[in-house]
């Protein structure tokens, strides 16, 4: 093995059916290729997944990756990409989670950890320094995310950080997640539903060996001039004081908030929402990733006893999960959402394809497409907020109508039938996340052409660009991006603009970084990036070197999803966002299937198919994928 | 030129500025809210005054409705700018 700087060059490899356990080396020129996170995803699923394996049976694998810079001082990137054949897409699955478990897995000397088979019995995954055994967990199996966890920690001799499921996970449910601690979550694609199907109940790591960088001085150069001037810029203000739920006024204001399943744009309610973001009934702390100094993560103090808590202290629920359980549902009062929000987070479900699968239930309700008793009892309504909790529950026990929500909203609707796909939000089978594409187009476009189903972090979205000498334009200068873009166009400039920003963000997740930390979404500049890449691992990289990463990455991703026997046939949107939402006019149709086909050519694929060219794969040096 | 409008009473004809989605950071004071006696000025002058980046502006609202930043100031107008509302 070359010694490396950045990366340890070390992988663990778990086979839960044998329950064996080694590792496996890489050099340079592998880390070079693939970098780390979703670089590393994309090529384990493609090398040990079998073609159309069951997402949820013993072929599946699932990889946690970290990035090149993880465990140093580098704020945001140590964060994890998790990867497998995702049950609610069958297709690629991807979820990034952030926290201070990629930190600990390379100071334990691991860069990735790659999971095959599925246990006959219940088992976690203990990492210490170096080495590596599966415990029993049959005493765990059946607690909540955090129990699990501190149950786990009483165990381990140094505090270790866990990554684990709930019972939402153990039961199957599509849209399990995997959490990282009581507040990150690895929500989407299912994959808490994988872990779950290999009987893995968690993944505790603790590590106590420095990560060897090449040039100290140069990256702390870096993280320095991070820490003098992130409150200095506006969009890491905003997070470090309310979290991502302050941005619940802007959307509204922008009449981009979902509201009532996407139906409407803006939600009389909005104010109750609102409060999540300020500082409400309850005192609130700001908690952070690794060596991050935004902690955007808040907190509430509840004293009250109403929810439960860690140490007297409560998660502040995320923007997506406030206006997945608020304004889609027509629910104002922010105690639901708060309760909700702890909720999905102890049994480990997303809450994103929770919410919005219950918003599809509610609407079938509305149009006389489903008669339950449960809905009945519960009355299941837009508007209702007491409904929310025992649905969840419901959900999560995969008891009475639960059993069917549980399976997520595109198939509930195909068992529903009669016309319930159309109350169905979802691309590929994963719910959309809280943004409105009819406000900006480009976001639409990546809810479409995501891999691993709708998600709303492919890249940054439209209204950064949409003035000249906006703070997106100065800042991704160095991408080529240079003049303003309407957020409402699909034109070719607006497919370039999606196409460069999506590259862009691939390879922060190749890099394991948190978007909030670098521009056009944060602080850190293009170059400073390169910069920091450079003095942690000592190669003379450049931007374009970053770049292919991320290109290579992308279409890795759609490759897997192209053996499975599929691509343009699923890059498709709601039809609903093709209506107006009460202040934007719908999408037009034609206008954005004709955007989708230049994006493949621009990218060199397909443009009937959307596959990778044999040529283009080649370009990236991905001879060996079929 | 700091044009201040009074009214027939002689009193200062005011309105409210709320910096929003983090926009008070760029202000020199940080602050969250100003009130400025700007009748007759359009937002853009205001937010000029204020020493903040109009670029970074990406949406205003007067009273609770969009509005352009050419838009005139009367008295007792509440104002919110917004930076470029993203993901997260
Ligand atoms: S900005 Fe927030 S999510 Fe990103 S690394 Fe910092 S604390 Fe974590």
């Amino acid at each position: 093995m070359n010694a490396g700087y950045g990366y340890t060059g070390k992988i663990l490899l778990v086979d839960l059916s044998s329950g064996t356990i080694a590792s496996e080396t890489h050099d340079d020129v592998f880390y070079r290729t693939y970098l780390g996170g979703k670089g590393l995803v994309g090529y384990y699923l493609l090398r040990e997944v079998p073609p159309r394996v069951d997402p949820l049976g013993p072929k599946n694998v699932l990889v946690f990756a970290t990035g090149v810079l993880a465990g140093t001082n580098m704020p945001g990137f140590s964060r994890v990409v998790i990867g497998a054949k995702s049950p609610l897409t069958d297709g690629y699955g991807e979820s990034e989670v952030g926290g201070s478990w990629g930190a600990e897995l390379k100071r334990a000397g691991f860069d990735a950890i790659v999971i095959k088979g599925a246990s006959s019995k219940p088992v976690y995954l203990e990492i210490v320094d170096g080495s590596a055994r599966l415990v029993d967990a049959s005493e765990l199996w059946g607690l909540s995310t955090s129990d699990a966890e501190a149950e786990i920690a009483r165990r381990v001799p140094k505090k270790p950080a866990v990554m684990s499921i709930g019972p939402a996970g153990e039961r199957l449910v599509k849209f399990a997640c995997i959490m990282q601690g009581d507040r990150n979550a690895a929500g989407r694609g299912g994959l808490g539903a994988v872990m779950g199907s290999k009987k893995l109940k968690a993944i505790a790591v603790s590590g106590s060996t420095k990560v060897k960088v090449k040039n100290p001085d140069g990256l702390s150069k870096v993280t320095s001039w991070f820490a003098q001037n992130f409150l200095k810029n506006a969009p890491s203000v905003a997070l470090h004081e309310g979290g991502t739920a302050g941005l619940i006024p802007g959307l509204q204001a922008a009449s981009m908030l979902p509201t009532k399943n996407f139906s409407r744009g803006r939600f009389d309610g909005w104010e109750g929402l609102a409060k999540l973001g300020q500082k409400w009934l309850y005192e609130t702390k700001g908690r952070g990733c690794w060596a991050c100094p935004i902690r955007c993560k808040r907190t509430f103090e509840v004293k009250d006893g109403s929810v439960k808590t860690i140490n007297g202290m409560a998660a502040c629920p995320e923007y997506e999960t406030v206006a997945s359980f608020g304004s889609n549902l027509c629910i104002d009062d922010p105690l639901t959402v708060l309760k909700a929000n702890v909720y999905c987070n102890e049994m480990g479900l997303d809450t994103i394809s929770a919410g919005v699968t219950i918003a599809f239930a509610m609407e079938c309700v509305e149009k006389g497409l489903i008669d339950d008793g449960d809905l009945r009892r519960l009355e299941v309504k837009f508007g209702n907020a007491s409904c929310v909790l025992p649905l969840l529950e419901l959900i999560t026990d995969r008891k009475g109508i639960g059993d069917l929500l549980a399976e997520g909203s595109m198939r509930a609707a195909s068992r529903i039938g009669m016309g319930a796909e159309v109350f169905a939000m979802h691309v590929k089978g994963q719910e959309l996340p809280m943004h409105d594409p009819r406000g900006k187009t480009g976001v639409g476009m990546g809810y479409a052409l995501a891999d691993y189903g709708a998600d709303h972090m492919t890249a940054a979205h439209d209204p950064l660009f949409a003035k000249a000498g906006s703070y997106g334009l100065q800042t991704c200068a160095p991408l080529g991006l240079l003049e303003p873009v309407d957020p409402l166009s699909l034109n070719a400039d607006k497919v370039r603009l999606y196409l460069y920003l999506e590259m862009w963000w691939d390879a922060l997740k190749c890099l394991g970084a948190c978007f909030f930390c670098v521009v056009p979404r944060g602080l850190l500049p293009v170059p400073m990036v390169v910069e920091a890449v450079a003095a942690g691992t000592g190669w003379d990289v450049s931007l374009w070197e970053i770049m292919k990463a991320g290109e290579r990455a992308g279409c890795m991703a759609r490759a897997f999803n192209t053996r499975e026997g599929y691509g343009a046939e699923r890059d498709q949107i709601p039809a609903r966002l093709f209506e107006s939402n009460g202040n934007y006019p719908g999408i037009s149709k034609e206008r954005f299937d004709a955007a989708i086909r230049q994006y493949y050519k621009m990218r060199g694929w397909d443009p009937v198919s959307g596959a990778p060219s044999r040529a283009k794969l080649d370009e990236l040096g991905l001879y060996w994928v079929s | 030129m700091n044009r201040v409008f009074r009214s027939l009473k002689g009193e200062e004809m005011k309105a409210i500025v709320r910096l929003m989605g983090g926009l008070h950071a760029l202000e020199p004071h940080g602050r969250n809210e100003v009130t400025v006696t700007a009748e007759g000025l359009t937002i853009q002058r205001v937010l000029e005054r204020l020493s903040l980046p109009v670029n970074y502006v990406y949406l205003v609202l007067v009273n609770g409705g969009t509005a352009a930043i050419e838009h005139v100031l009367r008295d007792g107008d509440t104002v919110e700018v917004y930076p470029p509302i993203c993901g997260g």
